[in-house]
């Protein structure tokens, strides 16, 4: 498909949708459970839904639910979820170069589809194929394939409920450690790569034991970044 | 939450995508984000399953993450084989080695 002269090149919407069909796979039963816990805290299956829609922050909604379900106020949720998505600004800092041939009005819209997944996606896009134009469109094709899958499974489970055998619903929920897995790997090339997949995995399991919920990950995030940047940046090379 | 949550989305999103290459250094640490970000969600989700940390020989995910990597590997980065076999994995050792 050629790309009008101002218009979007659809193409690389679909791309990034069919690109996207693993991580919808993963995705919905991460929906599926999400949407179960909201409705065992209270929630009605449209609330949970349009929660998924508009906060679209997976690890956060999950801390929320768990917060709301020890009746916290909103003050200590919205509090929490703010440090809990402060990662998606690193997200956002790793993949906007890659979006400088993207028209401006259109950032701030693709921007809400910055999260784990469609970050993942998109940069190993971006990396892989850098000729290719305007990954703004990717992303959005990878966000509608992830939007659907995380807002439809809300939807489900929520009306559902725990409908899905144990041992299924545990191999489902093993998806996303699975997905990323899948992410990781071909990033871990070097020494420097070990250690900060160590550091922040470690460090996240240490944080999630010891700090409030939400502040393990984005340390460890940034802790392990720099430490690896400040290693690739000594005088003497490995 | 939806408000706080597009606040930690849109700054450095349209401030870094109108800017010029950032400084080498700051370019090496950004480059490892991906990296860390992967392993932030990779080990909790294999190490601590139900919220707690679980370093067991019992936590079958310990099992799963390991046939995972080897097909990561083996599949040569394809996505679809590697989270097929972690999942089928983890039903199966369930099935075989659950409560």
């Amino acid at each position: 498909m050629s790309a009008r002269p101002g218009g979007p090149p659809r193409s690389e919407v679909t791309a990034g949708i069919v690109d996207s069909l693993p991580l919808g796979l993963a995705l919905t039963p991460v929906g599926l459970a999400f949407g179960y816990l909201a409705y065992t805290v209270g929630l009605s299956w449209w609330l949970a839904g349009l929660m998924s829609a508009v906060v679209y922050a997976g690890p956060s909604q999950f801390i929320a639910a768990g917060l709301v379900s020890t009746g916290a106020g909103t003050p200590v949720i919205v509090a929490t979820t703010f440090v809990a998505n402060l990662r998606y600004s690193l997200f956002a800092a790793s993949l906007a170069p890659h979006m400088r041939d993207a028209p401006r009005g259109r950032l701030p819209f693709v921007s809400h589809a910055v999260a784990d997944g469609s970050y993942a996606v998109t940069l190993d896009h971006a990396l892989a194929r850098p000729e290719r134009p305007r990954k703004d469109q990717y992303l959005l094709g990878s966000f509608l394939m992830s939007f659907a899958a995380w807002v439809g499974g809300t939807m489900l489970g929520a009306l559902a409920g725990g409908v899905v055998p144990a041992a299924i619903a545990f191999g489902l929920a093993f998806a996303t450690p699975a997905i990323f897995i899948a992410f990781l790997v071909p990033y871990i090339r070097d020494r420097v790569a070990v250690v900060v997949m160590l550091t922040a995995g470690i460090g996240t399991v240490a944080g999630n034991e010891f700090l409030p919920p939400g502040a393990g990950p984005l340390l460890a995030i940034v802790g392990a970044s720099v430490l690896g940047g400040a290693l690739l940046s000594r005088p003497t090379p490995r | 939450m939806a408000a706080v949550t597009y606040l930690t989305r849109l700054p450095l999103w349209i401030l870094v995508s109108r800017r010029p290459r950032p400084h080498p250094r700051l370019e090496r640490v950004i480059e490892q984000i991906p990296i860390a970000a992967f392993a932030a969600i990779v080990f909790p989700g294999v190490l601590q399953p139900g919220g707690s940390t679980d370093l067991d020989p019992s936590n079958l995910y310990l099992y799963a993450a390991l046939v995972t990597v080897a097909v990561a590997v083996a599949s040569k980065r394809r996505v679809l084989p590697t989270i097929a076999a972690g999942t089928l994995t983890a039903v199966l050792l369930r099935l075989l080695f659950g409560p």
